[in-house]
């Protein structure tokens, strides 16, 4: 009788490894059928690629079921690179943060060869700037081309006058055909929380309309929200990849095209030619806004 | 006859024009003596308002050049430092940041409060600030730092780190260009109704003042 119920309890311990090990490979925890891939970008030939995510720093489950998402996605839209809109790790910053909060989340996407490019939030110590995965060449503002896209990179936590002119300088010189910025903090948002940074707004704003700035991602409110064009320059908030505020985008907002705050998202991105596609996913599969910017030529 | 005014340029400028265009509309029509007597109220302002501007200038540099102090005692200690690479491995970065807070810490052992915000400093520091939030801005700016903010429980200890978990306010940017510039390594951040120094590299307070939210 004894060896009987150590039998049986033996067996009982040895075969939950197993069943947890199924529970993850299953969606990564979650338990429901993995929706089918829908894309409605165009996935022409040599078209700029890539993703835009915010806020995901918190190493939680929800932030890997995201990911994972993306990670399907990538098998039909292999997207070349992400955009990281700040607060890249929330709470300390350690060897073990770095891990558990980024690389292990990603891993399958850094395996692949899938470039990161981060933007620090207020939530980020400026040392992330170094990070090997964030390809911010040390520096906590930064500028990077992508064959007809230049992106730039700020620090919106600190806009001093050293970054204004650099802005400045870089964009009057930039003859790329499409110019976008990221960076945390939203000069427009329709957010209960936080809100639209008017006073970020009334410094890089006159800048963007200057020199051509088409498209500007951000991220600070935990959710999605495209805004109608402002000034000529269409703004995004995609900060839900991490942490969501369900239920923060003010109803009826004169500024809100588009926003999803039920649950976390990312978007996909795709330039080809004179026009950008868009589609934002959700942490369960479903496209929840898409749609198309043309660029207006000088 | 001395005021202690302080004006911005863009202010004195418009005073002066002002002044000047009513005294000429008042001499037509007002009798010699007041017109003297506004003459020597003009020529007493107009000193004094240099007098101010040129104080805050004085002040502003001996600022900036306290902190540049600072900035040469690490720099200096960084040197002799592994440099961190622009591809660094989490590990290195905490390695780094953990030796370059603990040297600077023990090179400025006898650091206090008030060694960079000297009282004169503060006073202009605050004064910047007072006339950059007035009205609307001032409720927001109240409202962002001292209500919405998670930093309350962030202790301010001269030579001892921000805390790394704690979030870190954004600056308003307009209030960026009106302050003393400061070096690429030292960033402004507010923290309840301080105004605090602090290095972006190794996380030190490197001094704060109060008082800082009109």
């Amino acid at each position: 009788m004894k060896r009987i119920i150590s039998s049986l309890v033996l067996t009982f311990l040895l075969t939950l490894p197993i069943a947890n090990a199924q529970k993850l490979s299953a969606n990564n925890g979650n338990t429901a059928p993995t929706p089918a891939v829908k894309l409605t970008l165009p996935n022409k030939a040599n078209s700029v690629r890539f993703v835009v995510i915010g806020d995901t720093g918190t190493g939680t489950d929800k932030q890997n079921e995201l990911a994972q998402v993306m990670l399907r996605y990538r098998q039909a839209f292999p997207f070349e690179f992400v955009l990281m809109m700040g607060d890249n790790m929330y709470g300390s910053e350690k060897t073990v943060d770095y891990k558990t909060k980024f690389e292990d989340v990603y891993r399958p996407l850094l395996d692949q060869k899938v470039k990161f490019y981060a933007a620090l939030g207020n939530h980020d110590e400026s040392n992330q700037r170094f990070y090997e995965f964030f390809n911010m060449e040390g520096q906590e503002y930064y500028h990077f081309t992508k064959g007809n896209v230049s992106f730039y990179s700020l620090n919106s936590n600190y806009m001093d006058k050293k970054q204004i002119d650099w802005l400045n300088d870089k964009l009057a010189t930039d003859t790329s055909e499409w110019k976008v910025a990221f960076f945390h903090h939203p000069p427009y948002s329709s957010g209960g929380a936080h809100g639209s940074d008017t006073k970020l707004r009334e410094i890089v704003e006159p800048i963007f309309t200057k020199n051509g700035v088409n498209v500007v991602f951000t991220g600070h409110e935990h959710f999605y929200e495209r805004i109608k064009p402002q000034k000529g320059v269409y703004y995004f908030i995609s900060g839900s990849g991490g942490k969501l505020r369900k239920g923060d985008v003010k109803q009826g907002s004169s500024m809100t095209d588009k926003a999803f705050d039920r649950d976390m998202s990312f978007m996909l991105i795709e330039v080809a030619g004179d026009q950008m596609h868009f589609q934002v996913i959700s942490r369960t599969g479903e496209t929840v806004d898409s749609g198309v910017i043309t660029r207006t030529k000088k | 006859m001395t005021w202690n005014i302080s004006l911005s340029e863009f202010n004195l400028q418009r005073a002066l024009v002002l002044a000047t265009v009513f005294w000429l509309r008042l001499g037509l029509t007002v009798k010699p003596i007041l017109r003297a007597s506004l003459a020597v109220m003009l020529a007493c302002v107009i000193p004094a308002i240099a007098i101010a501007q040129d104080q805050n200038k004085q002040l502003a540099e001996a600022f900036e050049k306290r902190v540049k102090d600072y900035v040469k005692v690490r720099e200096d200690i960084e040197a002799k430092m592994p440099k961190l690479s622009k591809e660094a491995k989490p590990e290195e970065i905490e390695t780094h940041k953990k030796q370059l807070q603990d040297s600077v810490r023990t090179a400025r052992a006898g650091a206090k409060h008030g060694d960079i915000f000297t009282p004169d400093a503060a006073a202009m520091i605050r004064n910047i600030i007072k006339e950059e939030f007035k009205g609307k801005d001032r409720v927001e700016l109240r409202k962002a730092v001292l209500v919405e903010a998670e930093v309350k429980a962030v202790p301010l200890r001269i030579n001892y780190p921000y805390p790394e978990a704690k979030e870190q306010l954004e600056m308003p940017p307009t209030l960026l260009l009106k302050l003393p510039q400061l070096p690429k390594q030292i960033r402004y951040r507010f923290v309840g109704d301080n105004m605090l120094l602090v290095d972006r590299e190794n996380g030190l307070i490197i001094d704060y003042m109060g008082n800082a939210i009109p």
